[in-house]
């Protein structure tokens, strides 16, 4: 029985301390006994504001700041590749006369190469290549992966093991012997088709190797998707209201897969980038006078000792945009899909 | 009566959540004794799992205790070590949860983890751990518990998984025994079965239990004393009979009424509780459950009611209960 | 409702056979979900569905709409075989509402887009206002309102959702509504709204119901006529009070005798049969009566032979073959 009392006692020990504490609270009167009229409880109730799945993940994405330091370089650098060739006084090919192997100075800050090239300019239009090169070889896996993956998701059956063992093929094949292989072969048929193609060969013959190669990871992210989420009872739903196949992967299974395939195609820029610089680097990328990060690398291989800043640029460069687009695709997926994390 | 083995004082647990502060225990105060049964019944969200989370002393980030005490046998639980806890945790306070599939491992044998589980408590040396272990497993209905040792949890159905953990709960003879909804994703025959064995196991060896769920026929079945919760505080809380019989909180008279039952007609429309719960987010000030309550005075709106006894060990948080002459003295 | 009323769908001998990757990794086997079910459900009744999970019954509600096909027997709509028909023309007729209302509302879509959903894709309607207008109507008729539609599922608690899912059934004024555990992820605060919203509006809007539970209480409610499954077969069917006034199947019984009631002194009181052992695998199910292994009243003859369906009292069907031998139940 102690126990019961003491939970008693306790309870009027509790009222005399609310007593004190707020002398009003105890006060009850006729008025307060009065029911409360249905406006006043409704009042109560309020409902959030409205929040859609962008502009969660938006705020998400600027509490982080590691990535809006990196979108800010990325930015950055974009400028740095697509404006500041305008503005420089030299062109990439253009050849000065005495400034042969000139240090960093105020007329040529990132110092002329050994024909008297501008180098601030050549790794502007090198940084202009790469960026151009990861947003297009992501577009392509994009576009390419997406179809792929959620067909042979949403349809199943022989359709899906056809391609998820024609991505185990690719996948066990060596990369960049298949680029290089490629290569060459492309090589005759495109400087024959276009001849005048400024990027050269070489670069046309990457997109199409990418485009070949790559798309097999992102089809198979979107594949998982779409067979988990053709599992949910909304897609049901709609099939019980007589959708189409068509009608649930544009309605339901993309827009809920959209997170990923955003992310993966953002994780696919820096990988291009990388592997384009050592193409080049190794002297299968952009064909001279052309430039690229790798092939400027690559030429400063011959005067490292002398002319250090040479190879310091580009491999900084490299090395700043990598760095930039993998946290920026970590905090685009953090903001996209919280559950990926980890 | 001795000391209770339980005590709860004012209790108040929050998630920091990126939205703002989520106040899921809000003020919780209870006391347990030896050998007792004590139902907690609320719906999702209404704290009652957040509250054995954190005398397990296993509330994770963002949730944090952020008031009260909580004392067991005698013990401040939320001054003590994560290695004092550890000590504690298994041996004197077991817990088991809804899923059996997830609390056990399944790269061991249920012997390997039933052992490990006894070693790791009673230093005993190997032999004679797989010995109680055998034993444990027989006591809570597993036939041929040998082979039982030998297999994985996934040769296992559901209800021999709970099983398997109310042996090892039970396999360090703990003074509490905290079961989670241990039958909610159970059939109705096995829930039966796990429910007798809970009952059986607490007669034979006297530990407290504490049984969280929200189902109103299970408590009602085992329970001695049955705590109502609501948006984080204790709305009501009696005996068995009080709680069904002298129904005294709008919450529990709601929840009460709201079932179908054979006496009801059927077809006729339920006495359902209008509204939603209540966002824990962005808590109005004054009783949680007055948006829904269909005795709602003005008062109700403004502060939040206090615990006020209406009987023998019965408590209802509801400004209907204000002593009569506490409105007397100030009128 | 109707004793006699039309009957508006009716299976025979259906079954649902799915192949399911075994023991043996190497060879599929056929797990039987539905193995010969024959019922019938008039015009404007709820006919209730209860069992264990794995029993069979949510299979059956997605297999009358064929979101499955059916292995063998046929689905009857309306005097129309719609086993291997085409089911565009029924699709707008027959309706489902599922258990989970987090996992059944696509999160990306707006809750006006939801219940808009079957319109758009059965192009009903003729300008984008009357769509407007038809969604407004619906989530009015489930208690939502005009300033709801632009909301996002996560927005709304349980009970909400599992009104939008109704609204978006009703968006193209079926006649039938598969009704898969509509309640039971939500609270018992929750529930009751929602039963008493299905009931209304069958009244209302004069549906038929399949309402599939395992709660036996909701199901007594809101049913007709309930029919009892144990692994993959009915082994009882009768109107809703005289199943639970008198049911005959032992199965039935324990059942019912093990559902808590929230009544401490009818608990202490009633005489429970607990059921031993659990429900074997409907991969490998027993012969002769599927329920025998766990029977306490059954004999030899239960292992070598199928009890069929037999009509042991006016309109209640028992399938045991004991049935005349078995102690009546004393309800509580």
């Amino acid at each position: 029985m102690g126990r019961k009392i003491s939970e008693k006692e306790k309870l009027e020990g509790e009222l005399e301390i609310s007593k004190q504490a707020n002398p009003f609270s105890m006060m009850l009167n006729i008025h307060d006994a009065a029911p409360a009229t249905e406006e006043e409880k409704a009042s109560r109730i309020k409902m959030r504001e409205s929040t859609t799945y962008w502009q969660d993940a938006k705020v998400r994405f600027m509490k982080n700041q590691m990535a809006l330091f990196s979108l800010g370089i990325i930015a950055a650098l974009a400028i740095f590749a697509f404006v500041g060739p305008f503005l420089s006084p030299y062109k990439y090919d253009q050849q000065i006369r005495g400034s042969e192997r000139l240090s960093p100075c105020l007329a040529h800050p990132f110092g002329t190469d050994n024909l008297g090239r501008d180098l601030l300019v050549r790794n502007m239009i090198g940084t202009r290549i790469s960026l151009a090169i990861g947003v297009f070889c992501s577009i392509i896996v994009l576009v390419l992966g997406t179809l792929v993956g959620a067909s042979a998701g949403y349809i199943g059956g022989w359709v899906d093991n056809l391609v998820m063992r024609g991505c185990e093929i690719i996948y066990s094949v060596p990369d960049i012997l298949i680029i290089i292989i490629l290569q060459i072969s492309l090589k005759n048929f495109l400087d024959n088709t276009f001849p005048n193609m400024a990027l050269g060969s070489a670069m046309f013959s990457i997109f199409i190797a990418f485009a070949m190669l790559y798309w097999v990871n992102m089809a198979r992210m979107v594949r998982g998707q779409v067979l988990s989420l053709k599992e949910r009872e909304y897609v049901l739903a709609a099939k019980a209201q007589g959708a189409s196949g068509g009608w649930i992967v544009r309605k339901h299974l993309l827009p809920n897969a959209v997170g990923t395939i955003i992310v993966t195609a953002m994780f696919q820029i820096p990988s291009a980038i990388f592997t384009e610089s050592f193409l080049s680097f190794m002297g299968l990328g952009a064909s001279a006078p052309m430039a690229s990060l790798g092939s400027l690398a690559n030429s400063a291989l011959s005067g490292l000792s002398s002319y250090p800043h040479w190879m310091f640029f580009p491999a900084m460069l490299i090395a700043l945009i990598i760095f930039a687009f993998n946290n920026f695709g970590d905090g685009l997926r953090d903001a996209l899909d919280p559950r990926l994390k980890e | 009566m001795a000391n209770s083995l339980l005590e709860m004082d004012d209790l108040r647990i929050s998630f920091f959540t990126p939205a703002g502060e989520v106040k899921a225990v809000n003020g919780m105060s209870c006391a347990l004794n030896q050998g007792e049964v004590l139902g907690i019944v609320g719906e999702s969200g209404s704290g009652k799992s957040v509250s054995v989370t954190a005398l397990m002393k296993l509330l994770v980030r963002p949730g944090k205790v952020v008031g009260g005490g909580i004392k067991f046998d005698g013990r401040d639980i939320l001054a003590m070590s994560s290695k004092e806890m550890r000590g504690v945790r298994g041996k004197d306070i077991s817990m088991i949860f809804q899923d059996p599939m997830t609390s056990l491992n399944p790269v061991f044998t249920i012997g390997n983890q039933l052992i490990e589980t006894i070693r790791t408590h009673t230093g005993m040396p190997k032999k004679e751990a797989a010995d109680r272990g055998v034993k444990m497993l027989a006591q809570v209905g597993i036939n041929n518990p040998e082979k039982r040792m030998k297999q994985f949890p996934h040769e296992l159905s559901g209800g021999m998984r709970q099983r398997v953990m109310i042996a090892m709960a039970l396999s360090c003879s703990p003074k509490l025994l905290i079961a989670d909804e241990p039958t909610t994703s159970l059939d109705v025959t096995i829930q039966a079965q796990i429910l007798d064995l809970i009952k059986k196991m607490r007669d034979e060896t006297g530990a407290a239990v504490i049984l969280i769920t929200h189902d109103l026929g299970i408590v009602s079945e085992i329970c001695d004393r049955i705590m109502i919760m609501y948006a984080g505080r204790i709305v009501e809380s009696g005996s068995v009979d009080d709680i069904y019989y002298s129904t005294a909180h709008p919450y529990t008279k709601g929840l009460l009424g709201c079932l179908p039952g054979s006496s009801k007609g059927v077809r006729a429309p339920l006495k359902a509780i209008e509204g939603n719960p209540v966002d824990l987010l962005d808590m109005p000030k004054g009783c949680g459950f007055a948006s829904r309550c269909g005795e709602c005075m003005k008062i109700c709106l403004r502060e939040n009611p206090p615990s006020f006894p209406i009987g023998e060990g019965h408590v209802s948080a509801c400004w209907k209960h204000v002593p009569v002459n506490a409105s007397e003295v100030r009128p | 409702m109707s004793e006699n009323g039309k009957v508006l769908l009716e299976t025979k001998d259906l079954k649902q056979h799915f192949k399911v990757i075994g023991e043996n990794a190497f060879k599929k086997v056929k797990l039987k979900a539905v193995d010969g079910v024959s019922f019938s459900i008039r015009k404007g009744e709820t006919f209730g569905l209860v069992g264990e999970s794995g029993c069979g019954k949510s299979t059956i509600g997605k297999t009358l709409l064929r979101l499955h096909e059916p292995t063998s027997g046929s689905i009857i709509f309306d005097g129309t075989d719609i086993t291997h028909a085409n089911m565009k023309p029924f699709r707008k007729r027959m309706q489902i509402v599922f258990q989970d209302p987090y996992s059944s509302l696509n999160p990306r879509m707006t809750v006006g887009d939801i219940v808009g959903e079957p319109l758009d894709i059965n192009r009903a309607y003729s300008s984008k206002n009357e769509r407007r207008e038809i969604i407004i109507d619906r989530l009015n008729l489930v208690g939502l309102n005009t300033e709801h539609m632009n909301r996002y599922p996560h927005e709304f608690s349980g009970g909400q959702r599992q009104r939008v899912s109704i609204a978006r059934a009703l968006a193209l004024n079926p006649e039938f509504i598969v009704c898969d555990e509509p309640i039971s992820a939500l609270d018992v605060s929750i529930q009751a709204q929602v039963i008493n919203k299905l009931i209304e509006l069958q009244h209302e809007l004069d549906l038929t119901y399949l309402f599939i539970a395992h709660d036996l209480a909701v199901v007594r409610h809101i049913s007709n006529r309930v029919g009892v499954m144990y692994l993959g077969r009915l082994v009882e069917l009768a109107d809703a009070e005289e199943l639970f006034k008198n049911p005959r199947h032992p199965y039935t019984q324990a059942l019912l005798s093990v559902a808590p009631i929230p009544d401490p002194k009818l608990n202490r009181e009633k005489g429970r049969i607990l059921l031993e052992g659990e429900v074997p695998s409907p991969v490998n199910p027993p012969s002769g009566c599927c329920f025998r292994t766990r029977c306490k009243h059954a004999t030899e003859e239960c292992a070598q032979t199928r009890p069929e369906m037999e009509e042991a009292a006016s309109r209640h069907f028992v399938s045991c073959l004991r049935e005349k031998s078995i102690p009546e139940y004393v309800s509580a």
